[in-house]
């Protein structure tokens, strides 16, 4: 297995991966994993950690026996050690109407950067890493894996995908439970139009069954401002429903709507302890990398 | 209170009030397409708004809306008629301005209507403060300017700067009342003005009565006789001809001059162009002939002119000429024998177009042309009487033995005139030892110019062993036409009115009684009775008026009557006014303005008409030298009366404070919302 893959692709570029080298993307939570590694796991093991005592029951290891809790206690108890296995990454990059949104670049050609240079950062510390893209529907899914063919194929996944239809990342999210089967980091990466308590709702399930959860909201500049000016009749992009307003009318009460909005997902993210972070287009992607590795 | 507008001209600027809606509208419907990732926000913004926004919407077209009315009236001027009755200070003037077919005869630069326009101008311009005017129009129905005298004098001049004169006649009469009757209770000086040609041939009965209060003057305009020439009639000889019957057109011209006249006269058919000299003596008619020959059935429009002189107006006349292709006959059948020998005979002219009658449809509408009374014992007679009195009808009577002669010469007089026939005359049944012949006794009668050559048999071969036998002297005026050896008239036309003739049969077709069914002659016989004794008038489908007349047409079914349209003189369609009766839907013209040929129209198809004459009596343009109160006509000087008042209460200063105040509201409006946006 190379650990580099060719650098032809759109959206990892030489000078891109000359950056990632300073970067280093590991959970912070106990992962799930298959190879033991430098990542902590739930699954108790072989391993220099200490982690609990536990009542030995029939079938249990007698090697594991703690013969000197055994002699002062005179019941059978069992030393469980954390065990480092490798990380589980799972991307879920929107790939909706909206997000082919904005200039110079579109969210989704945005988004795909990154996500391209995060793949490529797990596949680099030799951990497994799935792509599953949507609207609001799964449009695409690639199982996780940590081989260089892999990372290629999500690469031109990335280069072939174009926006889709409407956003609907709650219905996505529990479209995609079944598909996502041993518990991981689930980084997703969307303009979050959509309904904030559905999405909260639906990643509970993912928090439940164990799941660090990154979420990285995507904006361009001017939706956070609103474009345009003097009378204007906005196409939907997603609907195509059109809206005749007037822009400078609008302009402040829309910012207070799209600023309540990105509090509201900040702030529910917060209450359910997970990682979230507001991308605009017009600043690097690479800043979304110091944000994970601050909250390592 | 009444309001009029001193500058209608401008009327159409009242267009501009819709502006600020399409404004509004325009600005609402074509805004620049921004594409967005998601409008949700907006949307929710923008229903938010929209009932804070909405109403200031509304409010400021309101406004904008008003203040554009309200410049457009400034325009357009508007004035407040008051209806108040005038004070003792004021007087009031009213103009009544011949504007009939006559004052359209141009006299040096302009013609005398123009002359009485400027005159009545120049009288109201005279008017001071405090005084009222109105104009009324002399035609057939009498148009008032003002519904009462007003201030508005400015308007007055407008109204007569763009006055056209009519073809009408007039009504001295009717202008007059409606003039005294809107001086109302008026306690002010009252004065009528009558401005005219005052032309001899119409002015010189009108007794120009008004009541004691009021002054009447009389403006004459016009300077003399004008010589002029004009088509006076024209009539058709049949009026309703077969095809390729020969028609006489007599075409009647009048000279109004001093001088004979030698005039030139067109005739215009579809199809031909003909014309003739004629010379019309002084203050005389003169008529001429035009023989011209109908080739397609249906109506048939022709137009008789005169080379043009000054006063064109008259120069044209017009007639509809209604060309059948059959003879309606209807046939009585009293004595079954000779109904079946005339039914025989009359079923091999393809002309004929034959229809049995009851005694009871004889009682009825008789559409035909000529009517064959078989065995005729009075069946039907105060409808035959009418019908043939009116010219609309011919009769040829066979009566049956043992009638009265009073009831057959009953046929020939008018409805109610006694008829000279004695009750004791009866026609008899003479049976005769021998056979005898009949001859013609009225060679030159217009019914037997196809026998004279004798290539259509000869009437003496003929035989009868009997035939009804009556007193001649019972039918005073009666022409015999084919007599029995015994002197006894076998054919006889009891009375020639020139339009519906009625003809007296005695000759047996009894094939015991008489050969004449079987000879070669009786066809031809009983054809030229039909063709030369058919009624020469009948129902008409043209209707004639009078200019500003209205003409109407029967429809029968709906989606018909939308294909059908009235062309005028000028080849366009006119308006028509359509109402659903319980027969169908009846179409209403406008009034028709001007004399010449309005056809009714559908799918290409003449189906009816109108011609509106120009009135006779406007085209003699001599001047009434006196009128009947002993007054010369020429007596009053316009001069003598420009000397009156002048007073304007216009409403502009008032739009234009309305029109600064809206500005101002509006100015406040768009602070406000302004405010509210920020």
């Amino acid at each position: 297995m190379s650990a580099t893959p060719k650098t032809s692709h759109k959206y990892l570029r030489p000078e891109d991966l000359a950056k990632l080298g300073a970067f280093e993307f590991a959970p912070k939570l106990l992962v799930e994993g298959y190879l033991s590694g430098r990542h902590r796991s739930r699954v108790r093991g072989a391993s220099v950690e200490f982690h609990d005592y536990r009542q030995y029951v029939p079938g249990d290891d007698l090697a594991m026996v703690d013969w000197r809790v055994y002699a002062r206690t005179d019941r059978h108890y069992l030393r469980t050690f954390e065990q480092e296995t490798n990380l589980e990454c799972h991307l879920m990059l929107d790939s909706s109407a909206s997000m082919g949104y904005g200039g110079p670049i579109s969210k989704l050609d945005y988004a795909s950067f990154f996500t391209a240079a995060l793949a490529y950062l797990v596949f680099r510390q030799r951990d497994r890493v799935s792509l599953l893209t949507f609207d609001e529907k799964i449009r695409s899914f690639l199982p996780p894996s940590g081989t260089s063919r892999h990372l290629n194929e999500m690469l031109h996944l990335l280069e072939n995908n174009t926006p889709g239809s409407k956003t609907s990342l709650s219905v996505a999210l529990r479209k995609a439970g079944p598909l996502l089967k041993r518990r991981g980091t689930l980084v997703i990466v969307s303009d979050f139009f959509d309904d904030p308590g559905a999405i909260f709702s639906a990643l509970s399930i993912y928090l439940h069954r164990g799941f660090r959860v990154h979420l990285f909201h995507i904006l361009d500049p001017t939706e956070m401002e609103l474009p345009g000016d003097g009378l204007l009749s906005y196409v939907d992009m997603e609907s195509r429903h059109r809206t005749v307003a007037h822009a400078g009318d609008i302009r402040r009460a829309y910012q207070t709507a799209i600023g309540q909005h990105i509090e509201n997902l900040r702030r529910l993210a917060a209450a359910k302890q997970i990682d979230y972070a507001l991308a605009r287009t017009d600043h690097s992607f690479f800043n979304l990398f110091d944000h994970l590795c601050d909250h390592r | 209170m009444n309001w009029i507008l001193a500058n209608p001209a401008l009327l159409p600027l009242a267009s501009l009030i819709a502006l600020p809606v399409l404004v509004h509208l325009f600005a609402r419907s074509r805004p620049r397409s921004l594409k967005f990732s998601s409008t949700e926000f907006i949307q929710k913004i923008v229903r938010k708004q929209m009932n804070i926004k909405r109403p200031q919407d509304w409010l400021l077209l309101l406004i904008r809306t008003l203040l554009v009315a309200t410049l457009i009236a400034i325009f357009l001027q508007p004035v407040l008629l008051s209806e108040k009755p005038l004070t003792a200070a004021n007087r009031s003037v009213i103009l009544i301005i011949d504007a009939t077919a006559s004052m359209n005869y141009p006299e040096g630069v302009q013609t005398r209507f123009s002359a009485a326009c400027g005159a009545a101008s120049r009288r109201i311009a005279e008017l001071s403060q405090g005084e009222c005017a109105n104009v009324i129009f002399l035609k057939s129905n009498p148009e008032s300017v003002f519904p009462v005298p007003g201030v508005n004098t400015s308007h007055l001049q407008d109204v007569l700067r763009r006055a056209r004169c009519t073809q009408e006649t007039g009504v001295l009469e009717g202008a007059l009342s409606a003039a005294v009757a809107q001086f109302g209770k008026a306690s002010g000086a009252k004065e009528i003005v009558v401005i005219s040609d005052f032309q001899a041939s119409t002015w010189a009965q009108e007794s120009f009565a008004v009541p004691g209060d009021i002054t009447l003057t009389r403006i004459r305009i016009g300077s003399g006789a004008g010589a002029n020439g004009a088509v006076t009639s024209i009539q058709a000889d049949p009026s309703q001809p077969l095809l390729a019957d020969p028609v006489n057109l007599l075409v009647e011209v009048a000279n109004y001059s001093a001088e004979e006249a030698r005039r030139t006269v067109f005739l215009e058919m579809p199809d031909q162009r003909l014309q003739q000299e004629i010379t019309v003596p002084p203050w005389g008619r003169a008529t001429t002939l035009f023989r011209i020959k109908a080739t397609t059935a249906g109506l048939l429009p022709v137009g008789i002119s005169l080379n043009e002189d000054v006063f064109t107006a008259d120069d044209r006349r017009w007639m509809i000429l209604p060309v059948k292709d059959h003879i309606r006959v209807g046939l009585y059948a009293g004595d079954s024998i000779l109904a079946t020998a005339w039914s025989r005979a009359l079923s091999v002219l393809p002309f004929v177009q034959l229809q049995r009658l009851t005694a009871e449809e004889l009682e009825g509408d008789l559409p035909y042309d000529l009517i064959f009374l078989a065995g005729w014992s009075g069946e039907g007679l105060a409808n035959l009487q009418r019908q043939a009195g009116s010219g609309s009808l011919s009769i040829v009577c066979a009566p049956k033995p043992e009638t009265t002669a009073q009831l057959v010469s009953q046929l020939s007089s008018s409805s109610g005139e006694e008829s000279s026939g004695t009750k004791s005359e009866v026609f008899h049944w003479q049976s005769l030892t021998d056979r005898i012949g009949a001859q013609i006794v009225a060679r030159e009668d217009r019914l037997f110019t196809l026998f004279t050559k004798g290539n259509f048999g000869n009437f003496s071969s003929g035989r009868v062993r009997g035939h009804l036998s009556f007193n001649p002297e019972a039918f005073p005026g009666m022409v015999s036409l084919i007599q029995y050896a015994d002197k006894t008239p076998a054919l006889a036309r009891l009375k020639s009115s020139g339009r519906g003739e009625i003809y007296l049969w005695n000759i047996p077709l009894d094939a015991t009684q008489s050969d004449w069914a079987s000879k070669v002659e009786f066809v031809p016989l009983l054809g030229e009775l039909i063709l030369k004794g058919r009624a020469r008038a009948g129902e008409s489908m043209v209707e004639e008026l009078p200019p500003g007349g209205v003409t109407s047409l029967k429809i029968a079914g709906a989606s018909e009557a939308n294909r059908v349209e009235l062309i005028g003189p000028d080849k366009t369609a006119m308006a028509v006014e359509r109402s659903t009766t319980t027969q169908g839907v009846r179409l209403i013209s406008a009034p028709l303005p001007t004399a010449g040929l309005y056809i009714w129209k559908q799918k290409g198809q003449v189906i009816g008409g109108a011609v509106v004459h120009f009135p006779e009596a406007e085209s003699d343009l001599r001047l009434l030298e006196k009128f009947n109160d002993g007054t010369r006509a020429n007596q009053l000087k316009t001069d003598d009366l420009l000397n009156r008042p002048h007073n304007e209460s216009p409403l502009w200063p008032t739009l234009l404070l309305i029109a600064v105040t809206l500005l101002a509201f509006e100015c406040a409006v768009v602070f406000w919302i302004g405010r509210k946006t920020a």
